[in-house]
């Protein structure tokens, strides 16, 4: 891995965007890095612009926000739009179709249909935010899916263990069998 | 003569890394540091400190409680430190606003407390779940008459931990309230901290002898608590070192007053906490506290490695204020930049003491400072 | 010579602050009268007071743990203390003014909670302390130096007040009726939970001097004809009858 990498999540209230910056920090806590995670939102508990970050570090994290995103996850159209801006030149944008249709901007794209494999799973786009973790697992240089297993694990209510374990999975595969059809 | 002790003891979690809010983390500490009472009212960004210790306290053999407004809760925790407890609340600043009155009686009686104040951007309801910096001259000034607290600036969630330790041990060491200036920047981040197998904490002085009054040059007199035998007498009113009032007599006033600070000021030297960052040869040097450091130091580190000659003091004590660091600092420096998340406040007693031009960056909009903003400022000052 | 009840006052205190004519002299005697009847250690109490001139009944006179407190908080200051330390019987005194307005909040919600206190509420119907000003418990047309036409309002009735918010025990008598008021205190005390006494106490210099009772024995007469024991109250008396007795935990 690097020496910092930034990740930025961004959807609107209710996507369980600051759950996932949440868990993917957790998951980097388990490797041993250095991890700096925040979030901004607004004062409405569901609905509005939601932005989770995450930076991780082998070293000391200096400062803890994210200046420019290696990284982008984008839940909702208008986040992608709002922060492809501060995307670094040669970052990844993982996106869900369901929600984002993304331009030609010369980073690398990562298609992850998390709500439609959550809406067919589950009957709910409730997992959509788990999901997008286990593809970002299959990425290279980010968090191994065993460190993000044991982060979900830990951090899930007993009711949603089983869903979560099983929306992780599920991202993980969307990405073996991509990588296999290649 | 007593004093107050030092003891190590376990920390409240097993020794090891932990992925913590800085407010979780504030709330750790105190347990940590062997709080024993927590009286609060909800408010954000702080809510979450009051959450844990909810939680939290009542395995640990202490008592929470959520009072009816800030007045109370700054109030049932200076009945609870005079009931012998180590005692804490928190709040962000409108909370602080309404227990300034009650802070002031913890000045004016010596009693030991802590008060946690995740700032967010004011004045008045403001930007509530935004960020801000503006409760610094508050701490010092915002109870009539005058008071010195003191105050620390935490600038990560690692010291949101073991700064609301020392912010126990300075409080039962000097019987004074603590102050510690948090941010919703800092409460809200998640980072990895490491809690040491033990920590040190210091256990108050309860005597005996005259509770409001002594001639050790030290200052600090023993606070014996409510249930001892000593018959108490505590009151806000101008009183003698037995708690008397003496309301009429101005020596006894003029004594008391004097004292309270001298045990301060005469212990800065033990109280002011700082660090430095390539300021031995810095022809530029920022002053900062909080989390602006953090960005301070990105950008520092950032123009360093291009050879320029920047350096940062990073203030980890506010009150009392470090006056003799800054003048000989910028008595060395070519120009001295400040960059707070007020209209100045911190600049302004920098400002007293320096000794080279002073370039001052206010940023007042609910957000925290960039390192490229800081970058911006110094690079027009080298040019 | 030996006073009456000499260790239950600092040895230091050679008098009490109180206005000729003020019930609260008499008042202080009736609280430690009930303390020795119980036989309690004074060194196992906590006094808590607030400002005004009944924050100083306890204040600095009573030989025990004392704290004076701020305007209004002295309940809030004591509900601290008091979890810390669930071994010392903690009293809060103060006056109408203190503990039902600026602290009613306080008073309110410590009542709410149930908090093992026990509040003695001296009740002179006015500021007295900072110069005869009209209180939430000022009669209405009464004079006051606030009220220079007559109070407009009605006072809170404090013993409803305390019954709402779910106090253990509620009791209002004058200082005309010491014994009964000496029980009332005695059975607050033993209680456990919230209990509220409230001790109506002549003023005559801030009160009665602005309504026509200059005299201290006019006071004291005032209130012999304005108490009613509630087992003669018909619901039908005027608002100035002041209504004695045990209304909760009796």
């Amino acid at each position: 891995m690097r020496e910092i990498i930034q990740i930025r999540l961004a959807g609107f209230g209710g996507q369980g965007v600051v759950l996932a910056g949440m868990l993917l920090a957790a998951a980097g806590v388990k490797e041993g890095l250095e991890v700096a995670n925040s979030n901004s939102y607004g004062a409405q508990a569901r609905g509005s612009a939601c932005k989770a970050e995450v930076v991780l570090g082998k070293r000391p994290i200096i400062f803890p926000h994210v200046l420019t995103s290696d990284i982008l996850i984008a839940f909702s159209h208008e986040a992608y739009g709002l922060f492809l801006p501060d995307m670094a030149p040669e970052g990844t944008i993982l996106y869900d179709p369901y929600h984002v249709s993304p331009g030609e901007t010369g980073h690398a794209y990562v298609e992850v249909p998390a709500t439609q494999t959550a809406l067919d799973t589950f009957g709910t786009p409730q997992s959509a935010n788990i999901v997008m973790l286990g593809a970002l697992t299959e990425l290279p240089e980010t968090i191994s899916g065993k460190s993000m297993t044991e982060a979900v694990r830990e951090n899930s209510p007993r009711r949603f263990l089983e869903a979560n374990l099983k929306a992780l999975a599920l991202g993980i595969a969307l990405m073996k069998n991509r990588k296999g059809s290649d | 003569m007593s004093e107050a002790t030092t003891q190590q003891v376990t920390a409240s979690l097993p020794e090891g890394r932990y992925f913590f809010s800085g407010n979780e983390a504030v709330a750790e500490g105190a347990l940590s540091a062997g709080c024993r009472f927590y009286g609060g009212y909800p408010i954000t960004p702080s809510s979450e400190i009051m959450e844990r210790m909810a939680a939290r306290l009542p395995e640990r053999g202490g008592v929470f409680i959520q009072m009816e407004d800030e007045i109370a809760s700054i109030a049932s925790v200076i009945g609870a430190s005079w009931a012998g407890a180590k005692a804490m609340t928190a709040t962000s600043g409108p909370g602080i606003s309404l227990m300034q009155e009650g802070i002031g009686y913890a000045v004016f009686t010596e009693t030991p407390c802590v008060i946690v104040d995740i700032q967010r951007a004011g004045p008045s309801t403001g930007q509530a779940t935004k960020v801000g910096s503006g409760d610094i001259m508050q701490a010092k000034w915002g109870s009539h008459g005058d008071a010195l607290p003191i105050a620390l600036s935490p600038w990560s969630v690692q010291e949101m931990f073991d700064l609301t330790l020392q912010a126990f041990n300075l409080a039962e060491r000097f019987r004074v309230p603590v102050y510690l200036m948090g941010e919703e920047a800092t409460a809200h981040l998640r980072e990895g901290i490491r809690v040491p197998e033990r920590v040190e904490v210091v256990e108050r002085n309860r005597g005996p002898g005259d509770p409001f009054g002594t001639d050790e040059p030290d200052g600090v007199p023993p606070m014996p608590a409510f249930g001892d035998g000593q018959k108490l007498l505590v009151t806000g009113s101008t009183h003698d070192r037995r708690g008397f009032r003496k309301t009429d007599d101005p020596e006894t006033h003029r004594v008391l007053v004097e004292r309270l600070h001298k045990k301060i000021l005469n212990h800065a030297a033990e109280i002011i906490q700082m660090e430095a960052y390539h300021l031995e040869d810095a022809r530029v040097g920022i002053v900062a506290y909080g989390f602006t450091a953090r960005s301070a130091l990105f950008a520092v580190n950032r123009l360093r490695k291009e050879g320029l000659p920047v350096g940062l003091l990073r203030l980890k004590t506010l009150w009392p204020f470090p006056y003799e660091t800054v003048e000989a600092l910028t008595g060395s420096l070519a120009h001295c930049l400040t960059f707070e998340m007020n209209m100045g406040q911190v600049s302004g007693e920098i400002q007293k003491v320096c000794r080279c031009p002073l370039s001052v960056t206010t940023q007042v909009n609910g957000t925290i400072i960039s390192p490229l903003t800081i970058e911006r400022k110094i690079r027009e000052v080298l040019s | 010579m030996t006073r009456a009840l000499e260790g239950y006052i600092r040895p230091e205190i050679t008098g009490t602050p109180f206005c000729p004519g003020c019930g609260h002299g008499s008042l202080m005697g009736t609280i430690l009268r009930a303390i020795e009847d119980l036989g309690w250690d004074m060194d196992d109490m906590l006094f808590v007071s607030g400002i005004g001139c009944a924050g100083w009944i306890p204040s600095p006179h009573f030989n025990a743990d004392t704290l004076h407190t701020l305007h209004g908080r002295a309940i809030a200051f004591a509900t601290g203390a008091k979890l810390v330390n669930p071994d010392l019987r903690v009293m809060v005194i103060g006056g109408d003014g203190d503990l039902t307005s600026i602290g009613g909040n306080h008073l309110i919600h410590a009542a709410r909670r149930n908090i093992d206190l026990t509040v003695i509420c001296a009740n002179n119907m006015i500021y007295g302390m900072t110069g005869g000003q009209a209180a939430s418990t000022t009669p209405v047309g009464c004079f006051s130096s606030t009220t220079p036409q007559g109070n407009p309002y009605p006072p809170f009735d404090l013993c409803k007040l305390l019954e709402g918010a779910g106090a253990r025990y509620v009791a209002r008598f004058a200082i005309t009726q010491p014994l009964e008021l000496r029980e009332a205190i005695k059975k607050a005390l033993t209680l456990t939970g919230f209990t509220f006494v409230e001790a109506v106490s002549p003023c005559p210099t801030q009160f009665g001097r602005r309504n026509r009772i200059d005299q201290a024995t006019g006071m004291i007469r005032y209130l012999q004809e304005h108490c009613l024991p509630k087992e003669e109250a018909t619901g039908s008396e005027g608002p100035d009858k002041i209504i004695t007795g045990e209304f909760v935990g009796a």
